[in-house]
C-alpha cells in the first residue's frame, strides 16, 4: 500500500482569506487592502494618495495591479489601495505582471508631465516619493513636448504652510487629512480638471487671518504641519524649514515632544548643532503618525538670543548678576541654601516641564539636601484635594492598568470634564475624534461652550457655570440618567484636566462617579513633566513611587534605598506652592530653589513676586531669563530637551524615553546640576546623569501595588473628600470667569516662531448673547488688579459667564487679573478699538 | 459688506436666498443658482456669508463654486447669449455663427462687451439638434439661428422685451 | 396592446398639440399605468421590469429590474430614487426633448419606480444648461401634484412621494452616477469609490437607485403593455424601443424612435439620408465616448451586443454623422478638448492625460505634428484606458484610438511636411 503524500494544508483562520500574490500564497485578514498584503510580502507597490491612516481615495492610480477573481482576470488593472483581499484572488503586482508594470509607468509619466522637475531647489528633494520613484521606475527622457501648467508660487495656505501648486500631484492626502483626521476647515480642492488645485477660499489675505474672527470659518488648524509631512511631493512646505537644508545633510534622532502630556514620538533633524525641524514619529500606541503644530514647530526657544549659557551670581555690592564659573556659582548656591536650610528652611518649586529624571532629582534634592517636604511642581492653580487625588488615583497607573490612547479610541463613551482636549493635549483630541468618527464613540464634554473640539468630536456639551463642574458631576445620576447608564458600560472613560484643581470638590465628585459607575478615570495634565513629577514625589505629600510622607514604613523604605539614617526624612507633609510662597512672605522660609517656573503662571503672580522679593536666598535653574531671574541670587543654566537625554511619563503613565539629540553643547541637565549642588552641600543624590537618576528612581518606582484586573491601586493616600461648592453668583455688572489656555499662545516655549504664532486662534472674549447685550461688541473684563479688553464673540455659554483665553496676546488672565476659572469679574462695555 | 442703492445690504439679500432653501439638505447648488439669479454672478464676497450660514468652510464653498462652469465670479452682461457648438449645430453652421457673433460684438466666447451689454458664451447641445444652430438668450432657447436673427433678437432683448 | 416596430411608443405623444400638458397626457393613457402599478406590490413591479429585460438607457445598459432589486427590502434608512437627466454626452439629445415633449411620462415612471423601490423622495437631476426642460418639468410637477399623482397618499393608495427637480451647474462628470450624487449633496461632483454602491450607500449614505430619464420613461409602457409585449420590440438581449438622436450631416437631424437593433442604414432612411448627398465618412453610434464607426458599419445592429461586437458601444444612441468634408483629426481634437475641459481632476490618467492629448492634437491640427506624436497619442491612450477612476477617461480616448485606427492616413498627412530630412553622415 502506498501512502498518498499529504497535501500541505494551510489553515485559514476565522476572519481571514487565502489569496495569491505574485505566485505566493498568503493568508490575509478580511478587509485588508491589497497594497498592504503585498507590502507584508515585501513588495512595495508604488503609491501617492494611499496613506494607512486615511480613507482610501484611489485618486493617483499609481498602485495599479492585475487581479484575477474566480479564475477570471478582471479586464482592467485595479487600484491596490482601494481593493480588499478576497478568497481565491490572484494578484499580480509590477513584479510579475507586465500589464501592471506598464500601467504604473504610464501613470508615473503622466504625473511628471506637469511637474516642474525642480528637485534641485525643492525642499523635498532627497526624500521625495515622486523623485525616488521617478528615478527608480520612470523614463529617462520625457516624451512631453508641450506646455506645462504653471502657477504663481508659492501660495501661503497659512503663515506656516506654503503651497507650490505646480509640484502638486493632487493626491488629496492633505485635504483628506484636514477633513478626516483633524476635521479642520483647512484646505480643499478647487477648480476642475487640469486646472484643479489645492487651496483655500482666499489665500491672499491669509496673513491677517489670525485677526479674523467670525466670517465663515477662517483657516484654522493646530495640525496643519502634518499635511507637509504626508505630502508625497514638495508641494507643501513650511515657512520655517523652506530652503533651510537638504535631507541628506541632516542627522536624525528619535525624540519625544516636550510640550504637552501626550508624549508624542518625534524625530528631530539637526545640522551642525542646530535643530532644523521636527517631524512626527511613528508610534501606533500614542500619536500614530501625527503631531500638533506646537510639537512640530515650537523648538526655537532653545536657540533664543537671550538663552543663559553661563552661571550667574549676584554681586552683593552692586546687586547685579554677574557671570561666574560653575565652581563659583555652585559654591555660592550651596552656601546660601545651606544657610537657609539651617535657618528657617528652604523650599523647591520644580515646575511642570521636567523630565522624570530631573523631577526626581528635585524631589530627592529637597529631601536629602534641604531636608524638607516643601516641594511642589505645580506651577499653576492647585489644591490639597488634588494632592489626595494624585496620590490615590494617579500614581502608579500605566498603560497596563490605566486608561490609554487605545482605550479612548475604543471606548463606548468618553466624558471630558474641565478638560479642553484640542488646546491641552492635541493627540488626545485626535484619538477622541478618530474613535467618534470610526467607531461611534460618544464624547460628552462638561464645560462652558461648544468649542471646536466639541464639534469635531461629534460631541455633546453639558454646559455649566465655571466652578459648578463638581455639582454637575454629582448631578449626573439625577439629571442625566442616560449618561449615568453609559458610564457603566465596559470601557467607558472619564478624563479630567488641570482646571479641575480650581473647582473645589470636583476631584472628589469624579472619584465617587468612577467608584459608583465603574468608569475609568484618567488625569490629563497640560504640561509634559507633570505626570512624571507626581510619580517621583515632587509634591509635599508624596515621596517617590506614591509613598505618603506620613507613612513611616514608606519613609523607612526610601531612607534605606537612599542610604539615609533612619528618621532622616521629614515626617510632616510639606507646604504646597501657595504655602511655600506665603511662608516666604511671612518670613517662615528663607531659601528657595526654582526650576523653570514663571511667576505669571502661578495662581497669584503678585504673591509670587512678593515671595521672591522676600526670600532670603533664591537659586534659579533656567534656560532663559524669567520673572524669577530678577530675584535670583544664583542662576544656573540648564539644558533644553534637545540637549539632554531623559524621559517623560505621558498622561497614560507610559514611559517615553529619548536620547540626546544635540551632543556636546556643554549644557547640563537639571539632574546633573542638582547632583553637583548636592555634593557641595554634602548630600549625595546619585543623579549625575539622566541614566543614573533613572536607575536610582527605578529602585523606588511603584511595584506590585496593582493587579492587572484591579483598575484602582490600593492607595497609600486617602481618596479626595471635599464637598462641592455652589458656583459663584455674579452681581450686576459682573460675570463668572471661564478661562483656559489656547495651544498656540504666549507660552514661554513658543517664542521666536512668528509663523506658528500666525496660526493662533483669535483672541476674543466669549459670552452668551444675553450677557453681551449692551456691551457693544467689545468687553472690558476687570478685577481690582487690572483689566482686559477684547472683542466679543457670542457663543453658547451660560448667561453671566465670560470666557477669556488664559495666556494669549492681550489676554493674560493670571498676570493681569489675578483671577482664574470660576472667579467673579466685572464686565463693562469695552468701547470700539 | 457693501450696501446697494436700494439700501439692502448684499448680506441680507444673500441670507434671503439661503432662507428660501432653509431645511433642504445639500442646498448649496440651488442656493448658488439663486444667488446668481439675484446678482447675476457669485461675488467672492458672498463666500464667507454662505460658509457661515451653511456651516461649511470657506474653502469648501469656494471649491464647489469653481468646480461648476455655470457659476460666474464676475458680473455678466445685461444679455447673456450662449451659442451651441455641439456636432449637430456645427454641421449646420454653428462655427460660422460663432465667428459672426464674435465679430458683431467684438468679443471672444466667454467675454462680456466693454459696455456690459452682452456676454457671449457657449454651450454643448441644448437638445434642439433638429433645429440648429441653437442658441440660448437670457435662458430662452432659439433655433435656426443666423447672424441677422441673432442681432434682431438681441435688439429686442435690449429693448426690454422678453426676447 | 400589440407591438408594431414602426408605431412609436416613447415618442407617441410628442407631436400632439401641447403634448406636455397633463390633460393631453391623461387623454392619451397617461397615468393609467400608475393606477395599475399601485394595485400591485413593489415586488411584482420589480419582477415585471426584470422580465421585460429593460436595460439602462444611460449608456451602460445594466438591467433595470436587477438594479432595482439591489435596494434593501427594509426601510431602516430613507430610500432615494434619482433620475439622471444630466444629459451632456456630445451628440446626445434624447432626454431633453423627452422632458420637453412628454414630461409626465417621466413623472409617471418616477412614481411607479419609487413605489417599486419603497422610495418617498425622488430627485430629477437636470443638466444646468438645460433651463427650458427644468421650467417645463417644474410646471409638470405642479400639475401632477395638483392632480394627486404626486405628494401624499397618491391616488388614495397611501403611498407618498416628493419629487424635486434639481439643476446641475455645468459639469459633464455629473452624468456619472456617484458624481451626480455628490453634486446633489451640494458638493464638487467627483466620482465616489465603489463599493459601497449606491443601492447600499448612495445619496446621504442611504439606499439609492440612479436611473436614466429614458429608462424610467419606458416603465409606464411596460406596466401597461406587459413584459412580453415589450420584448416583442428590439432583440433578445436588448429588448424595447429606443430614442436615437441623429445629428450631423443628414437631411433631417432629430430624435427617431426605433427598436433596439435597428441599423444605421435604416436610421438614415428615416432621416432622409446624407445631407446634400455627400457620402458618409464616419459616425458615432452612441456619442463621442463610443469608438467611431465608418461606412463599413452601416449594417451593424445598434443594440448593446451588436455595437460591442463591432468594436464600439451603444452608449446613449447619440448617432453623429459626419460626411467626407470633415477632417478626422480636427473632429477628434474637438472632442478631446471637450474631455479635457470636463475631466473632473480626481485621478491622474484622466486629468493629466486629456491635458496632454489635447495639446498634441492641437499641435498636429496646427501642422506641427510628427509621426512620433501618433505613437505617443496611442500609448498615452493606452495608459489612460482602463486606468482612470471612472469611465470618463475611457470615453475620452475612444475617438482618438478609433480615429487613428480607421483614418491613420489623415493623421500622417498632417505630419508629412514635418518629417525630418535624413541627412547622410558627414565626412
Amino acid at each position: 500500500m502506498t501512502m498518498a503524500p499529504e497535501e500541505p494544508k494551510v489553515e485559514v483562520p476565522e476572519g481571514h482569506v487565502k489569496l495569491t500574490v505574485d505566485g505566493e500564497e498568503v493568508i490575509a485578514p478580511k478587509g485588508e487592502l491589497l497594497i498592504r498584503t503585498a507590502e507584508r510580502l515585501g513588495t512595495v507597490v508604488p503609491r501617492f494618495c494611499d496613506h494607512p491612516l486615511l480613507d482610501p481615495a484611489g485618486a493617483c492610480r499609481q498602485c495599479l495591479v492585475e487581479v484575477e477573481m474566480g479564475g477570471r482576470p478582471m479586464p482592467k488593472p485595479q487600484a491596490s489601495c482601494t481593493m480588499t483581499v478576497a478568497d481565491g484572488m490572484v494578484v499580480k503586482t509590477q513584479r510579475t505582471s507586465p500589464v501592471a508594470d506598464k500601467a504604473q509607468q504610464g501613470v508615473m509619466e503622466l504625473l511628471l508631465i506637469n511637474h516642474p522637475l525642480d528637485c534641485p531647489i525643492c525642499d523635498k528633494g532627497g526624500e521625495c516619493p515622486l523623485q525616488n520613484q521617478a528615478m527608480a521606475h520612470g523614463r529617462p527622457e520625457s516624451r512631453f513636448r508641450d506646455k506645462k501648467r504653471t502657477f504663481p508660487k508659492p501660495l501661503p495656505i497659512s503663515t506656516q504652510v506654503l503651497l507650490d501648486r505646480e509640484r502638486c500631484v493632487l493626491c488629496q492626502r492633505c485635504t483628506r487629512f484636514s477633513a478626516q483626521i483633524a476635521g479642520d476647515p483647512f484646505i480643499e480642492l478647487l477648480e476642475r480638471g487640469a486646472h484643479q488645485q489645492i487651496g483655500t477660499a482666499e489665500t491672499a489675505d491669509v496673513l491677517d487671518m489670525a485677526s479674523r474672527t467670525s466670517s465663515g470659518k477662517p483657516f484654522q488648524s493646530y495640525f496643519s504641519g502634518n499635511t507637509i509631512q504626508i505630502c508625497p511631493v514638495g508641494a507643501l512646505t513650511s515657512a520655517q524649514y523652506r530652503f533651510r537644508s537638504r535631507p541628506f545633510d541632516l542627522v536624525s534622532s528619535p525624540s519625544v515632544c516636550e510640550h504637552c502630556s501626550s508624549g508624542c514620538a518625534e524625530r528631530t533633524d539637526f545640522r551642525r548643532g542646530k535643530v532644523m525641524r521636527k517631524l512626527a514619529g511613528e508610534d501606533p500606541e500614542v500619536n500614530e503618525e501625527w503631531v500638533c503644530d506646537k510639537g512640530r514647530f515650537a523648538f526655537r526657544y532653545a536657540t533664543a538670543s537671550d538663552r543663559i549659557r553661563t552661571p550667574l551670581v549676584r554681586n552683593a555690592e552692586t546687586g547685579e548678576l554677574e557671570e561666574a564659573s560653575w565652581t563659583q556659582a555652585l559654591r555660592a548656591a550651596a552656601e546660601g541654601l545651606a544657610k537657609a536650610r539651617d535657618g528657617k528652611g528652604a523650599a523647591v518649586l520644580s515646575g511642570g516641564r521636567s523630565t522624570v529624571e530631573d523631577a526626581y532629582s528635585y524631589a530627592k534634592f529637597a529631601r536629602v539636601a534641604l531636608r524638607t517636604n516643601d516641594i511642589d511642581f505645580r506651577a499653576r492653580a492647585h489644591s490639597a484635594e488634588e494632592l489626595d487625588f494624585l496620590g490615590s488615583r494617579v500614581v502608579g497607573t500605566g498603560p497596563e492598568n490605566g486608561v490609554t490612547f487605545h482605550a479612548l479610541e475604543h471606548a463606548p463613551l468618553v466624558l471630558c470634564v474641565a478638560f479642553e482636549p484640542e488646546e491641552e493635549a492635541p493627540a488626545v483630541f485626535l484619538r477622541l475624534r478618530k474613535g467618534a468618527r470610526n467607531r461611534g464613540t460618544q464624547v460628552v464634554h462638561i464645560g462652558q461652550w461648544t468649542t471646536p473640539a466639541v464639534d469635531r468630536t461629534f460631541g455633546e456639551l453639558l454646559a455649566c457655570v465655571p466652578g459648578a463642574e463638581a455639582s454637575a458631576v454629582e448631578g449626573i445620576a439625577q439629571h442625566a440618567p442616560d449618561l449615568d447608564e453609559s458610564l457603566r458600560a465596559e470601557g467607558a472613560v472619564v478624563l479630567v484636566g488641570e482646571r479641575a484643581a480650581e473647582v473645589p470638590g470636583l476631584f472628589t465628585a469624579l472619584h465617587r462617579l468612577a467608584e459608583r459607575t465603574g468608569a475609568r478615570l484618567a488625569w490629563i495634565p497640560r504640561r509634559a513633566g507633570e505626570r512624571g513629577a507626581v510619580e517621583v514625589g515632587a509634591l509635599p505629600t508624596l515621596l517617590p513611587g506614591g509613598r505618603a510622607v506620613t507613612d513611616a514604613a514608606a519613609r523607612t523604605e526610601v531612607e534605606q534605598v537612599w542610604g539615609l539614617a533612619e528618621g532622616a526624612l521629614p515626617a510632616e507633609p510639606g507646604r504646597d506652592t501657595t504655602g511655600i510662597l506665603t511662608a516666604l512672605v511671612a518670613g517662615e522660609l528663607d531659601g528657595l530653589v526654582v526650576g523653570g517656573v514663571d511667576p505669571n503662571d502661578l495662581p497669584d503672580p503678585a504673591l509670587a513676586r512678593e515671595a521672591l522679593a522676600a526670600a532670603g536666598f533664591v537659586v534659579s535653574l533656567e534656560m532663559r531669563p524669567s520673572g524669577v531671574t530678577d530675584h535670583a541670587d544664583v542662576v544656573l543654566p540648564i539644558a533644553p530637551v534637545d540637549e539632554k537625554a531623559g524621559s517623560f511619563l505621558n498622561w497614560e503613565g507610559r514611559h517615553r524615553e529619548f536620547p540626546v539629540s544635540l551632543e556636546g553643547t556643554g549644557a547640563l541637565p537639571d539632574c546633573r546640576v542638582l547632583d553637583t549642588l548636592g555634593v557641595e552641600m554634602d548630600a549625595d543624590l546619585f543623579t549625575q546623569t539622566p541614566a543614573a537618576a533613572a536607575g536610582d528612581f527605578a529602585r523606588l518606582a511603584v511595584k506590585g501595588t496593582f493587579t492587572a484586573s484591579d483598575a484602582v491601586k490600593v492607595p497609600f493616600t486617602a481618596a479626595p473628600d471635599v464637598p462641592h461648592q455652589q458656583a459663584a453668583t455674579p452681581g450686576a455688572g459682573q460675570a463668572v470667569l471661564a478661562t483656559w489656555r489656547q495651544l498656540i499662545d504666549d507660552g514661554s516655549l513658543l517664542i521666536d516662531e512668528p509663523h506658528l504664532a500666525g496660526t493662533a486662534r483669535a483672541v476674543v472674549a466669549r459670552m452668551s448673547a444675553a450677557t453681551a447685550e449692551g456691551l457693544g461688541g467689545h468687553v472690558t473684563v476687570s478685577t481690582d488688579r487690572g483689566s482686559i479688553s477684547l472683542p466679543i464673540v457670542v457663543a453658547d455659554l451660560p448667561d453671566g459667564v465670560v470666557w477669556l483665553p488664559g495666556n494669549s496676546p492681550g489676554s493674560k488672565v493670571r498676570a493681569t487679573l489675578g483671577a482664574g476659572h470660576g472667579s467673579v469679574v466685572s464686565i463693562a462695555a469695552g468701547g470700539a478699538r | 459688506m457693501s450696501i446697494d442703492s436700494a439700501g439692502t445690504s448684499v448680506a441680507e439679500r444673500v441670507r434671503a436666498v439661503i432662507e428660501a432653501h432653509k431645511g433642504d439638505r445639500g442646498a448649496l447648488l440651488p442656493i448658488l443658482h439663486g444667488i446668481q439669479a439675484e446678482f447675476g454672478y457669485v461675488d467672492p464676497e458672498v463666500v464667507p456669508v454662505l460658509a457661515n450660514e451653511l456651516n461649511m468652510s470657506r474653502a469648501d464653498v469656494h471649491g464647489v463654486i469653481t468646480f461648476y462652469s455655470d457659476f460666474r465670479s464676475e458680473p455678466a452682461g445685461t444679455t447673456t447669449v450662449k451659442l451651441c457648438r455641439a456636432e449637430a449645430c456645427q454641421s449646420v453652421g454653428a462655427e460660422q455663427l460663432v465667428a459672426d457673433a464674435e465679430q458683431v460684438f467684438g468679443v471672444k466666447l466667454g467675454q462680456t462687451t466693454p459696455d456690459g451689454s452682452v456676454t457671449l458664451g457657449q454651450v454643448f447641445c441644448l437638445g434642439n439638434c433638429a433645429l440648429g444652430p441653437a442658441a440660448q438668450i437670457n435662458g430662452r432657447m432659439y433655433g435656426r439661428m443666423d447672424r441677422s436673427r441673432l442681432v434682431e433678437l438681441l435688439v429686442r432683448a435690449e429693448g426690454g422685451e422678453s426676447a | 396592446m400589440t407591438a408594431d416596430p414602426i408605431t412609436p411608443v416613447l415618442t407617441k405623444r410628442w407631436l400632439s398639440p401641447q403634448s406636455w400638458r397633463l390633460s393631453t397626457y391623461e387623454d392619451l393613457e397617461g397615468y393609467s399605468a400608475l393606477r395599475k402599478a399601485l394595485k400591485g406590490s413593489p415586488e411584482q413591479l420589480v419582477q415585471l421590469v426584470k422580465d421585460s429585460g429593460l436595460r439602462g438607457r444611460g449608456g451602460a445598459g445594466f438591467p433595470a429590474g436587477v438594479k432595482w432589486s439591489f435596494m434593501p427590502p427594509n426601510e431602516d434608512k430613507p430610500h432615494y430614487l434619482v433620475i439622471n437627466a444630466d444629459e451632456g454626452e456630445p451628440g446626445t439629445c434624447k432626454d431633453i426633448p423627452l422632458m420637453m415633449a412628454d414630461p409626465h411620462s417621466l413623472i409617471e415612471g418616477c412614481v411607479i419606480a419609487a413605489y417599486a423601490m419603497r422610495s418617498h423622495h425622488c430627485f430629477i437631476y437636470v443638466r444646468g444648461e438645460a433651463l427650458h426642460p427644468i421650467r417645463r418639468l417644474n410646471a409638470a410637477v405642479r400639475e401632477a401634484q395638483a392632480a394627486g399623482y404626486l405628494g401624499a397618499d397618491i391616488l388614495g393608495s397611501g403611498f407618498d412621494l416628493e419629487l424635486t427637480v434639481h439643476a446641475g451647474a455645468g459639469a459633464y462628470i455629473c452624468g456619472e452616477e456617484t458624481a451626480l450624487l455628490d453634486s446633489l449633496e451640494g458638493r464638487r461632483g467627483q466620482p465616489r469609490l465603489k463599493p459601497p454602491f449606491p443601492a447600499a450607500a448612495g445619496l446621504y449614505a442611504a439606499p439609492t437607485t440612479v436611473n436614466n430619464v429614458e429608462t424610467i420613461a419606458s416603465v409606464p409602457y411596460i406596466v401597461n403593455g406587459g413584459a412580453d409585449w415589450f420584448r416583442q420590440m428590439g432583440r433578445e438581449k436588448s429588448p424595447g424601443p429606443k430614442i436615437f438622436s441623429i445629428s450631423g450631416h443628414v437631411e433631417r437631424p432629430g430624435q427617431y424612435e426605433a427598436p433596439l437593433g435597428t441599423t444605421l442604414r435604416e436610421l438614415l432612411e428615416l432621416c432622409g439620408g446624407m445631407k446634400d448627398g455627400i457620402p458618409l465618412k464616419f459616425w458615432t453610434p452612441g456619442g463621442s465616448s463610443t469608438p467611431l464607426f465608418t461606412a463599413e458599419h452601416l449594417d451593424v445592429p445598434l443594440d448593446f451586443e451588436g455595437a460591442a461586437e463591432a468594436g464600439s458601444m451603444l452608449g446613449t444612441t447619440a448617432v453623429q454623422i459626419f460626411n467626407e468634408t470633415v477632417s478626422v483629426p480636427w473632429a477628434v481634437m474637438k472632442w478631446t478638448q471637450f474631455y479635457e475641459h470636463e475631466s473632473c481632476g480626481k485621478c491622474t490618467p484622466c486629468r493629466e492625460g486629456t491635458y496632454w492629448l489635447a495639446q498634441i492634437l492641437e499641435r498636429m491640427v496646427d501642422g506641427h505634428g510628427t509621426e512620433e506624436d501618433i505613437d505617443t497619442l496611442l500609448d498615452v491612450c493606452d495608459n489612460i484606458f482602463g486606468r482612470s477612476f471612472c469611465a470618463l477617461g475611457d470615453g475620452a480616448v475612444s475617438p482618438i484610438t478609433s480615429g487613428i485606427k480607421y483614418f491613420r492616413d489623415e493623421f500622417l498627412a498632417l505630419c508629412e511636411s514635418n518629417k525630418r530630412e535624413l541627412v547622410g553622415a558627414q565626412a
